[in-house]
């Protein structure tokens, strides 16, 4: 069986005034269908332009990016989007933002059944919580309860790939463990694979079946780690010393990537510094750290 | 209920009532300072009347009828003119807002005419178009027409661009997205731009009175001016300020009742 998706040489170059901004090295990678992939690797690395890349709202400057064994080109119903920050549309009631999809030309004209689609929406505002709220408008919700309005949406029209642009980043721990566990259900339960951006470790290991490393910007992928904790995944996972050690190896990967040249700038900083400093605050001098 | 407060706070709301009781102190103030200018005589009273003066000519003018035929006349060339120029401005405007070269062919040109000043244009209206009422439509649809349309267009620029990636990602395409993403999003908005045009639209009107028309209230104005008959000036000026506050209340209620989703939560 052909893998869901295919990404070969896929690179990216934004033009801009002052020179081009190389965002994303070539970068190539397969997922398969079911996978549960989390992309991580520092701030501004290229994650966000990868993941608007598969959604086909950004193109890429080289490369290709096969769906289903065909070339993707623009942006389509069979790869769903959760942005950021909840964008939900302010003049629709949830489960009108939820339906949104359903209500379009491409729904009809693949033979879209109105009908199930309904039925569809009611289940999804259930499994996440919500049918009290079907006809609230988002100003009346919670940020939490936006985001998992939007993942509804999202899953809605059944996407092969749902693609998640750090879904959980703005809410409080307590909401994002909950909205983490549901999506991975819903996820599982439909098949549909995920590809999710996180600069949350943590996050990355407890929900993902594979993580994939980015390098600090022109972002490449400098690991692909296999997460081998099973389906059936429980909070106290996260307690175990097989989560702890790989933990600590992506931190350790993560850090080496991110800090190398931050690590040298700061020393070169202190020292400068040491002299000003040091009749106020006698202090050891800066070691070289180790981790 | 907490205290109310009676210092000056930074853009915080104030309850309802107090609000309007300030605005009823507003008019009470103007009219104090009127009625103290015109007791110490400063000026000429010909010129600026008692307020008590124009009170009584007020009664005298509104049992009368051709105030209402006035105001009738006016009011019916003003919404002619001011639906003409929405007509065309609501699409013009979404389309220079959503495509960048339409924006590019266009906005440029718009800007260009918004700056010549409209009066100027009433002698090439009268000998186009006559002194009938076609000359006065033209004028308010000059003046609000290209106002309006960089005021939608701008309106529909504002809608963040993610509101529109997320139809994309849903299967929305181009058509779908304008009209019910970029029309919808921009909406109370756009609303909002035909009220202050709607204001315009007033002041237009007037102009085009005063030049040229035999009824209408910019028209009567002008009649009265000629007679020295000021109060009645005043009168027609203050009927003038009620319709146009009266219409802006209008236009705001009804936004709020048209667009509930778009209030801010704070
Ligand atoms: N539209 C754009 N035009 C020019 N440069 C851009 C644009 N979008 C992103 N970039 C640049 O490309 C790089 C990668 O950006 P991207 O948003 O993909 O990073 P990211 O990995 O998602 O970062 P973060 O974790 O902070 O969200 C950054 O250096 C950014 O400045
Ligand atoms: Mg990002």
């Amino acid at each position: 069986m052909k893998p869901i998706l295919e990404v070969q040489d896929v690179s990216k170059v934004y033009p801009s005034d002052n020179g081009n901004v190389e965002a994303l090295r070539p970068t190539s990678f397969k997922v398969e269908r079911g996978e549960f992939v989390t992309l991580i690797g520092p701030s501004g690395c290229g994650k966000t332009t990868m993941l608007f890349m598969l959604a086909g709202l950004e193109e890429p400057t080289d490369g290709l990016m096969l769906v289903n064994g065909r070339q993707a080109i623009g942006p389509g119903a069979d790869r769903g989007m959760v942005f950021q920050n909840y964008t939900l549309y302010p003049w629709l009631t949830v489960a009108q933002n939820v339906l949104f999809s359903a209500t379009l030309k491409t729904f009809r004209q693949d033979g879209g059944d109105l009908k199930a689609a309904n039925e569809r929406c009611d289940a999804l505002l259930y499994l996440m919580g919500l049918e009290a709220f079907a006809k609230a408008y988002p100003r009346e919700l919670s940020g939490g309860m936006k985001q998992r309005v939007a993942i509804a949406r999202a899953l809605l029209p059944r996407p092969a790939i749902l693609l998640m642009d750090e879904p959980f980043g703005a809410l409080d721990a307590q909401t994002r463990e909950e909205i983490q566990q549901l999506t991975a259900l819903l996820t599982r339960h439909e098949g549909t694979t995920v590809l999710m951006v996180t600069h949350d470790v943590d996050e990355a290991l407890f929900l993902s079946t594979r993580t994939l490393v980015f390098s600090p910007r022109p972002g490449r992928i400098v690991e692909d780690i296999s997460v081998p904790f099973g389906e059936v995944r429980t909070l106290d996972l996260k307690l175990t010393p097989e989560f702890i050690s790989l933990k600590r190896r992506m931190l350790g990967l993560l850090r080496r990537e991110s800090d190398a040249n931050r690590q040298d700038y700061l020393q070169r900083l202190l020292q400068v510094q040491e002299p000003e400093i040091s009749h106020v605050h006698p202090r050891p001098k800066a070691r070289k750290e180790s981790q | 209920m907490n205290q109310p407060s009676l210092t000056l706070q930074l853009r915080r709301n104030i309850p309802t009532r107090r609000y309007r009781v300030l605005a009823v102190v507003g008019f009470a103030l103007c009219l104090a300072v009127w009625g103290l200018i015109s007791a110490s005589a400063i000026v000429d009273p010909v010129f600026l009347p008692s307020p008590v003066t124009v009170a009584h000519t007020m009664t005298e003018i509104f049992s009368d009828q051709t105030i209402w035929s006035d105001l009738w006349v006016s009011f019916v060339r003003v919404t002619i003119g001011f639906l003409l120029s929405a007509v065309v401005a609501l699409p013009m405007g979404i389309l220079i807002g959503s495509f960048k070269p339409i924006e590019a062919i266009l906005q440029p040109v718009t800007e260009f005419v918004r700056y010549v000043p409209v009066p100027a244009l009433i002698p090439i209206l009268m000998v186009t178009l006559g002194i009938g009422e076609e000359s006065k439509w033209a004028l308010i649809f000059i003046g609000t027409y290209f106002q309006l349309v960089l005021m939608v267009a701008d309106e529909v620029r504002r809608v963040p661009y993610e509101l529109l990636q997320v139809a994309q990602t849903l299967g929305a395409k181009r058509g779908e997205i304008i009209s019910r993403v970029l029309w919808r999003s921009a909406m109370p908005g756009i609303f909002d731009a035909l009220r202050l045009c709607n204001g315009w639209a007033w002041t237009y009107l007037i102009v085009a009175e005063l030049v040229a028309a035999n009824e209408g209230l910019g028209f009567r104005i002008l009649k009265f001016s000629r007679f020295l008959q000021t109060p009645k000036i005043w009168v027609y000026l203050i009927l003038l300020g009620a319709i146009g506050l009266l219409l802006d209340l209008l236009f705001r209620a009804l936004n709020r009742r048209l667009f509930k989703w778009a209030e801010s939560g704070k």
